[in-house]
This record gives C-alpha cells, structure tokens and sequence, in this order.
C-alpha cells in the first residue's frame, strides 16, 4: 500500500511509523517545516537550553520538505492523511509575521526568539493563554526585557476559572514574571518597515522592537478547503478519521471527529496510532478517552480530567496555607470534572469517579486516594 | 537527515555553571579535579601549602597536624555543604529535595567528618559509621575481628557489629520498603557529592542503551571482585600456610588501588565534567550493585507513570544523572523499576507534566 501522509508533526509522524512499523506499507510524509519529527511540546525546555534540541527531535520517519498545496499532488497513492495540525490565530492589527513579529509554535520560532534576545530587542508578548505564559517564561529565564500583555484579567483566565487564574497570575509575578493584564492591543506601530510599538485600548504606546503572537490557534484547513473537503473549524470526519472524500482521513489537531477538536499531544498521537490501523488494519471506530489536560506554569502545576468547562456547576476548595486548589465540577452533584492547581492527581481514579457519576462528597471523601504528590507534600484535605 | 535546517544559537545554559559535554571548560576543570585526586593520592607533596593552612583546623578538631587525608576530607565536605545549598535554593519548591539534601549534607558533616574526627582526638582510629561492606569492604575483612569484635574497647566492638548488622540487615529491610535510595541518595558521602556538588553535571550522563550494557557489566563485575577478595582473605585466615593467602593479600592490594583509588575516586569524580555526576555509584560501586539487586527483585520501590500525560520534552531523561531514558518508559505509559536508580526524584520534579512519581506503595 502506497500512503502519503501531509503533515509531520505527532499525528502524521505517529502513522507514519506504525504504517511502516506494523503494517510494513510505503508512506511519504510530506512537511513544510522541517524534515525531522519533533515535540512541539518542547519548544520551550529548548529555548530556555534545560534540554539540547537533539533530544527533541526523533529521527524517523524522515519526511520530504514540501509543502502540499492540493491534493492532486498526491495522486496514486491508495491513501491520504492530512495531519496539518494548526496555526496561530493571527489579529486584525497583524496579519503577517516578519522579522520582527513573530509566533511561537514551530521550529523556526524558536531561533527567531533566541535573535532577539542576543540583539537585545525589546520583546512583548501578546497572549495570556498557555504558549503566552511559556514564551513569558523563557524571556524571564533568559534575562530578556519584557513586557507580557494580556487582556484578560489574568494568566489563563479563558481555560481556568478567576480564582485560579488569579493564584496562577500571583505565582508568577511573586516569581519576578510581570504581567499587564486588562492590556488590549488595538494596532502596531512602524517606522521604516521596522516594528516601533504597540497602541493598546487605553491609548497609550508601549516600545517594542520584537512582538511575540500568543494568541491561540485554529486547525489548519487551507489543504483541505482547496480540495473541497467537508469543513467546521477543523476538517469534518467520522470516528474512524474519514473525511467526505473517500481515501482522504484526517487526524490530529486539523481533525473535527464527531465528539469535537481536542488540541493535544496525546490526541495527536493516539489519532495517528489509530488511522494506521483503519488504513492497514480495518480497524473500527476509535473511541476517546475522557480529555484531559495538563500545564506548567513556573512551578504551579495544573491539572484537568472531564469536563471541565465553565458550563456546570463547581465545588471548590482552596488551602488555606498553600496555594493549591480542588474543583470539582459536577451537574446536579454527580461529578463531570476535576481541576486541580498545585495538586497531583491519578488520572485513571478521576476518570473512573466521572465515569461512576460519583456525587461530589463521595469524590471528596476519596480523594486524598488519588492524590499523587511528591513524598513529604502536605496531604489534601477535603 | 538534515537535523538543523535552521541553525540553532547555542542553547543557553540553565545556570553559569551548567557545562557543554566536551565543551574546554569540562576538559579543563576535569583535569583539575583529576589533577587534585592524583595529587592526594601519590604526590601528597604538592599539596603541602594547603595542607599546612588546614592545621590549626586539624588540631582543634582532632588534636593533631593537618594531613593530606584531612585536606581531602575537608574539602569534599566543604563541596557537600557549599553546593548542597545550591541544591537546597535550587529545589526549594519541593520537599523531598529539601529533606533529602539536608540529610545528605547532615550526615556527611556529622558521621564523615566531625564523629570521625572525634574518634581520632580520642586517640582511636577514624571510624566511618555510614560506609559498610562492599563500598568499605575493611570492616568485613578476617582481621576485623581480632581489631573490632573481640577488641577490649566496647567502642571498638559496636563499630564491629554495626557494619555487620548494617550490612547484612539493614541494608535489605531498608530496601525493601524504600528502595536503594535509603542510601544512595540519603545516606552515602559519594551519593552526597554527587546530588549537591555533581548537580550541574547530571545531564552529562550518558543515555545510550550500549552505556546500559557496559554499566551491568562493569558494576557486576566490581561486585564479584570484591566478593573475591573478601572471600580469599578469609580463606588465607583460616589457612595461612596456604599459598593462596600470597594471592589475597596481592589481590586486595590492587583492588585498593584500581577500584578503591583510581576509579572510585580519580575517575570517579574527577571525570564528573566529562560523564557526569555519578560514574562511580553507576558503573563501579559494589554497595549500589547490592542495593541494585535488592530493589529490583526484593523491594516495593518503583517509579510510577501517569499514562498519556507525556509531552516528550525530554527534561527527565537528560536530568538522570544514572542515565535512564526515563522518557522511554514515559512515553510508553510504563511503571518501572531499574536496579540503577538511586531515587534522587529529579526526574519527578522536572516533569512539567506530571508523569513521574516516587512510589514505595
Ligand atoms: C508551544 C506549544 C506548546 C504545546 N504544549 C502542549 C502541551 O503541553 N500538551 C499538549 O497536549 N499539547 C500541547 N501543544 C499542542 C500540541 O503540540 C499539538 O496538539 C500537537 O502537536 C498536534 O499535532 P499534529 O500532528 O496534529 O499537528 P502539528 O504538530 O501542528 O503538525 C502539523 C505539521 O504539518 C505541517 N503542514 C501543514 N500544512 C502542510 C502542507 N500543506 N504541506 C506540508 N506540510 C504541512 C505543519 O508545518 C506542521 O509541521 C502545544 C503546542 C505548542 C505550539
Ligand atoms: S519530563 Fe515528563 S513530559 Fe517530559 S519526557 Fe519526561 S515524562 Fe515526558
């Protein structure tokens, strides 16, 4: 079986192994980023140099460098995926990057950052969401002068409720990161062609000589649009990844499967391991897991299981001496969602909580059992 | 593969003293450190100045002249306390780290430096009640007996029946429910350099599966060694007429010098800057291939995985200073257990994501 595959990163570079590895097909990968497989994830650890960038780079499958602009290039092949992941959301007030503005989600972003750092640019970061809190930290880490503009209210306030975000926000600016929330970017300021400043709402102008975008993203679909694939925001497809076109799947960050886009690693790569087994295997439909979520900030962990979106209703304990928090979300008290700052918690017991509709005393009467910490952490008492 | 399409700045290092692997700065400073333990061990001469500066040190501690010994002695507890602040400012955020390195820097100051000190003020010799049989294989030696046991001095006979009760009790209760790191990373004055003033070094551990394989084959065999000659030395007790008894004093000798001085202590820490923190515990020491055994197949210790919660950023694996691919069985969503671990719990601790935990449950 001939099988091209668009897109490199953890979707496209997962089949592509397990195609070659199990199945023992002829697949191309085709990117137009880099040649090698890498942990987008990781970006960040590089910049800050806490890991060398060999380490995050797999060395197979090696993909061709090119970027595919319609699927009429791919004739031949018995089948397609197109895992072309995302791109940033760009703003009205920026629609191209160029030397001076910048993303930070792929390979290249991360050279760009380390330029402007060694040619001493004043950077801002627009963005108050995951990949803003990560470039904010490594300019912190790197002694870079900077300015993190979020218009919010604070650090993550559109994935965690207030509270959270507020003892997120907290963490980092006792940590020495400033942060200027309720900071609206409205337009950026030029002279001769290079980046001067940004306006925001209040009128006011802040210096900048180097924008980092941090402004969430959205599936990549130009591929697929141009060859008139079934689109939402992602590329529609069935639980088995197949688009509306026969032979075409799609997987990863650009697929829209019936229980909805889930940007993660792990999806990534749990799609791309079942794709191969459709294509090859005759799999079935591939069920999914509950979502959850992980993230860093500095030394604040949090954590999430379930549905946790701001829809039900929640139980929330603070430490009265620490800051870590619990929030159970629950609808008429059965638990739906578990979030935690600060917290360790074993995925597979909240999952089964979930799954069981425990109501939210009984998950609190258990749920020091699930609690991961590192020894000698205080417990959690609920 | 085109592995850098774009070329990458250096990666700046995590602190000042972070070093590239085969960068000049580690050449240079492993040859001083080598340098220095050449010196302390055959050419104690050179070192003559300092040792002079340490002598009003000596004497009030131990009533008698600085010697190159106490040189040695005396920085390498300096080195614990000084980078084991480091440690302590460095992983503030987490206790285990806290705890763990203020009992590292508590014992080595206590029990290897001030007791022994004490002891030889009190005109006896200088006994080390941390180390026991193999890493210090004289206390289990034929002539301890006459020396520890049977000694009129009461103090002599409980330092006998320490070691042997810490040797051969002790240590496997203890590993059972803790794991190797009750010692290697709580206890042991060569675990203890190695987790404050090794830090900067433990990412130059090598990784490879081929560096797996020589470690099973160099530690074993150092076990086996050692396990030799302690046998042939009582051998030669018992049969002294025996020509054998030729042979175990010969071979003692030289396990003295090859494993004792010239890797425990030449390579072992004078290579830190080329191959990391802790080449000795990993490749050479026979107490760690002990307690290797014991907590691979006699203890509850095991490091447990979060399943689907990796991100393959790689922070635990290049911060494994035993050089575990951690990552490997991360990834994999697998709970594992592996003879080398010395359950210094960094990798937990880097791990932005959660995956990693201590587990002796
Ligand atoms: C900085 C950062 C941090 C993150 N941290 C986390 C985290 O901690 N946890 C987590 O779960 N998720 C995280 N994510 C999200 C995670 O990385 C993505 O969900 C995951 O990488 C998606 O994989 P993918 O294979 O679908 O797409 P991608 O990794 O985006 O790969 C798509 C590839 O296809 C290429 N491509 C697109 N179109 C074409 C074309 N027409 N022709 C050729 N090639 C094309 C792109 O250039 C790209 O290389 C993070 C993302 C970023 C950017
Ligand atoms: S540090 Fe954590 S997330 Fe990173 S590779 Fe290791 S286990 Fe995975």
């Amino acid at each position: 079986m001939r099988i091209a595959i668009v897109g490199n990163g953890r979707a496209g570079s997962t089949a592509a192994r397990v195609l070659r590895e199990k199945y023992a097909c002829n697949v191309d990968v085709f990117s137009d980023e880099t040649r090698f497989h890498y942990a987008r994830t990781a970006l960040m650890y590089v910049s800050m140099g806490a890991v060398a960038p060999s380490t995050i780079i797999a060395p197979l499958p090696d993909a061709q460098l090119r970027e595919i602009a319609s699927l009429d290039e791919l004739r031949g092949y018995d089948a397609v995926v197109l895992a072309t992941g995302s791109r940033p959301v760009l703003p009205p007030w920026c629609t191209e990057l160029d030397a001076d503005v910048q993303c930070y989600t792929a390979w290249n972003d991360v050279a760009m950052l380390a330029d402007a750092r060694v040619n001493k640019k004043r950077c801002v970061v627009v963005g108050g969401g995951l990949i803003g809190a990560e470039v904010a930290e490594v300019l912190h880490h790197q002694s870079v002068p900077y300015t993190w503009l979020i218009r919010g209210t604070g650090v993550a306030d559109d994935i965690v409720p207030g509270d959270e975000s507020a003892m997120i926000t907290r963490h980092m600016q006792q940590s020495g990161i400033e942060v200027q929330v309720a900071s609206d970017v409205v337009a950026m300021v030029r002279e001769g062609g290079r980046v001067t400043g940004l306006t925001l709402h209040s009128g006011e102008t802040l210096a900048a000589d180097h924008v980092v975008l941090a402004m969430g993203s959205t599936p990549s679909i130009a591929l697929a649009q141009r060859a008139g694939l079934e689109i939402a925001t992602g590329v529609v497809v069935d639980a088995s990844f197949r688009t509306s076109l026969p032979h075409v799947y799609a997987i990863g960050d650009c697929a829209q499967p019936p229980w909805g886009i889930r940007p993660t690693w792990h999806d990534a790569c749990a799609h791309g391991e079942h794709v191969a087994h459709v294509i090859a295997g005759g799999a079935d439909a591939y069920v999914p897991s509950m979502p959850s979520m992980q993230a860093t900030f500095l030394h604040l962990e949090w954590y999430s299981v379930g549905d946790t979106s701001s829809e039900s209703d929640s139980w929330y304990w603070r430490d009265p001496h620490n800051d870590r928090s619990v929030r159970l979300y629950h609808r008429n008290s059965h638990v739906v969602g578990v979030q935690t700052l600060a917290i360790r918690i074993a995925r597979e017991m909240c999952e089964a909580w979930i799954a069981q509709s425990l109501n939210v005393d009984a998950v609190r009467a258990q749920f020091a059992d699930a609690v991961v910490d590192p020894e000698f952490t205080p417990t959690v008492v609920l | 593969m085109n592995l850098v399409q774009i070329t990458l700045p250096d990666a700046t290092p995590r602190s000042w003293w972070t070093l590239h692997r085969g960068s000049v700065g580690a050449y240079a400073l492993a040859v001083v450190l080598t340098g220095f333990y050449v010196c302390v061990f055959w050419f104690p001469d050179v070192l003559q100045p300092l040792t002079q500066f340490l002598d009003p040190l000596s004497h009030a501690l131990r009533r008698a002249p600085s010697d190159h010994w106490f040189l040695y002695g005396t920085l390498y507890t300096g080195a614990i306390l000084i980078m084991g602040v480091r440690m302590l400012h460095r992983y503030r955020h987490e206790r285990y780290h806290v705890y763990r390195t203020s009992a590292l820097m508590a014992v080595q100051l206590l029990f290897a430096y001030l007791l022994p000190a004490t002891f030889e003020r009190m005109g006896h010799q200088a006994f080390y009640l941390t180390y026991f049989w193999p890493l210090k294989p004289e206390y289990l030696f034929p002539g301890s007996i006459d020396t520890l046991l049977l000694s009129p001095d009461r103090l002599y006979v409980f330092v006998g029946w320490w070691s042997i009760v810490c040797a051969f009790i002790a240590t496997p209760v203890l590993t059972y429910y803790f794991g190797k790191r009750w010692y290697c990373s709580w206890v042991c004055g060569c675990g203890a350099l190695a987790e404050t003033a090794g830090d900067p070094f433990r990412h130059l551990s090598n990784k490879s599966a081929g560096a797996w394989k020589l470690e099973r084959w160099m530690i074993y065999s150092v076990l086996v060694c050692i396990i030799a000659v302690t046998g042939l030395l009582w051998w030669a007790n018992a049969v002294p007429s025996s020509p054998l008894a030729h042979v175990a004093y010969q071979a003692n000798r030289w396990y003295g010098f090859f494993i004792g001085a010239v890797f425990s202590g030449v390579i072992g820490v004078g290579f830190y800057p080329l191959l990391g923190s802790r080449i000795w515990c990993r490749f050479g020491c026979p107490m760690a291939a002990v307690l290797g055994i014991l907590q691979k197949y006699a203890s509850r210790f095991r490091i447990t995985v979060q399943k689907d919660q990796c991100i393959s950023c790689g922070n635990c694996s290049t911060n494994c200073e035993m050089g575990i691919d951690v990552q490997q069985y991360a990834e994999r969503g697998e709970t594992f257990t592996r003879a080398s671990c010395v359950g210094c719990g960094v990798c937990s601790s880097v791990c932005p994501r959660g995956v990693l935990r201590l587990d002796q449950r």
